[in-house]
């Protein structure tokens, strides 16, 4: 069975457009991951255990249960509790919580490798305890952990596929339809392959000059 | 030079600082149990000991990064505010505890300059921040500072593009910035190469003139304290072994600990 280019041509407008659904999922994911991440990092640091607790127990549940699982739960369980979301926030919702346990350890990582030093300077000079967060320790610990958390950026933007399983038609699904419609699954899955192809070294392209700029500011 | 304030003979001189009954241990070990001392204002206090002794911990409970197990601290006649709870002294009122520790300076043996910000900027961080200073004052005062320590061309260089002596330097403009009438050194020339310690002991002596800052010196350079102090503490294993007058230590220790200590620095 040969590839046929102007198959592949026919398909390729359309799975581009479905790569927009891809990218939206793995950003959005990316933007609560970031976000809740450090929150978890920091409620973890709680010296209340009646706050570390809990945020502690929510990272080890999401970490040892599967991806697809959570999206699913997330798509059909919440609604029953009257929390209705669009499908592809549910699949944004359910990326950024996985990766947030994981992203969380990173940002515990530059927490940690700040020196107490900075810590107690700040305290020395009465610094409020946000300002020390905010402007000393936060500024010298995210810098060195922007690689790490580039990658799992790079590894959400793989697990997109996933999403299908709810009905967001990002790239994969979006190929199998095409595929099943046709029966040749050769060029779509060709091409989907070389869509991921493409971003992932694009971001990769672009996180290396982000790492390159960020060593040249420090 | 400043001529130092008329104090009217019938009110006591207030104390900057008073430690009464302070406790502390790490994990297990007590490291000080039942510590008291009373610093007048305006004293310069050498504290000396070997290494080990708890000189340390007594300048890290009195800039609150140390909590006490037990005991008091005073701060120019008022309580700091810790509450027992579990067993535990815990701050009962964080705000005025940050508002009555904040006329204490520190000074740190490593520096610790914040490593993200230029020398200026870590002059004008606790002014703009703490005091509520506008930048551009905080930045003319700071440069000021940093010109009478020498330093007016290197404010904004970062710390890592200065010398270990430049570094302390900044620090203790840091500290001077938040205008505090309590100074705590922690053998802030113990990690400089020989040849800086006396530069940075040249700010020292010359803050040492200006009889509103108490001054708590840790120090092993035992010629400085001699020539700075009024007032010596010589500790070991958390015990204060001989408080005297600074001329009285130096010339005619009591103590045969002080004595053998001395012998050893000098
Ligand atoms: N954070 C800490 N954890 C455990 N032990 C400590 C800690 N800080 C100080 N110590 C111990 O307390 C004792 C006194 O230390 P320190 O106050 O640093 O003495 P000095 O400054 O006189 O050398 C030492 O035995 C030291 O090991
Ligand atoms: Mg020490």
């Amino acid at each position: 069975m040969m590839f046929q280019l102007d198959y592949a041509a026919e398909l390729l407008p359309i799975l581009l457009k479905a790569s927009l659904i891809t990218i939206e999922a793995t950003l959005g994911g990316m933007a609560v991951a970031l976000v809740l991440g450090l929150v978890l990092a920091l409620l973890r640091r709680s010296r209340h255990a009646v706050i570390h607790t809990p945020a502690s127990a929510l990272v080890e549940f999401v970490r040892s249960t599967p991806l697809l699982i959570q999206i699913f739960f997330i798509y059909y369980v919440l609604p029953l509790y009257g929390v209705r979301i669009p499908t592809l926030a549910c699949g944004i919702i359910a990326l950024g919580l996985h990766y947030a346990t994981y992203t969380a350890e990173v940002y515990r990582a530059g927490i940690e490798a700040v020196p107490h030093g900075q810590w107690e300077a700040g305290r020395a000079l009465s610094l409020p305890i946000y300002r020390i967060w905010r402007h000393i320790i936060l500024p010298q610990a995210l810098p060195p952990v922007v690689p790490a958390l580039g990658n799992y950026l790079i590894a959400m933007f793989k697990e997109t596929p996933l999403l299908a399983v709810i009905g967001v038609h990002e790239l994969l699904g979006t190929a199998l339809r095409e595929a099943s419609q046709t029966y040749r699954y050769y060029e779509p899955l060709t091409l989907v392959g070389l869509i991921f192809l493409a971003f992932s070294l694009v971001t990769a392209l672009v996180l290396r000059r982000v790492e390159v700029r960020l060593a040249g500011r420090s | 030079m400043p001529a130092a304030p008329e104090t009217a003979h019938h009110t006591p001189p207030l104390n900057a600082l008073r430690l009464s009954g302070i406790g502390k241990s790490f994990g297990g070990a007590t490291i000080l149990s039942g510590f008291s001392l009373d610093v007048p204002e305006g004293q310069r206090l050498a504290l000396i000991g070997g290494s080990g002794s708890g000189k340390t911990t007594v300048l890290r409970l009195i800039a609150g990064l140390e909590r006490p197990d037990a005991g008091d601290i005073e701060l120019f006649g008022r309580r700091l505010p810790y509450r027992r709870f579990a067993g535990r002294l815990i701050p009962d009122d964080p705000p005025e505890m940050r508002e009555l520790r904040r006329p204490i300076g520190m000074v740190f043996q490593h520096f610790n300059l914040f490593l993200h910000l230029t020398a200026l900027e870590n002059v004008t961080e606790a002014p703009i921040h703490v005091l509520g200073q506008p930048p551009a004052e905080a930045r003319r005062e700071a440069l000021a500072l940093l010109d009478s320590v020498g330093l007016a061309d290197l404010a904004d260089r970062y710390p890592r593009q200065l010398s270990g002596g430049q570094q302390q330097r900044v620090a203790i403009v840091r500290a001077l910035a938040l205008r505090p009438r309590v100074l705590l050194f922690d053998e802030v020339t113990a990690s400089l190469d020989p040849e800086k310690v006396a530069e940075v002991l040249a700010v020292m002596r010359t803050l040492a003139t200006d009889e509103r800052v108490t001054m708590i010196i840790v120090t092993h350079e035992m010629g400085f304290a001699r020539e700075v102090a009024d007032r010596v503490v010589f500790m070991q294993r958390g015990v204060i072994v001989e408080d005297a007058p600074a001329i009285d230590f130096f010339t005619a220790p009591r103590d045969p600990r002080s004595r053998a200590f001395l012998n050893l620095a000098s």
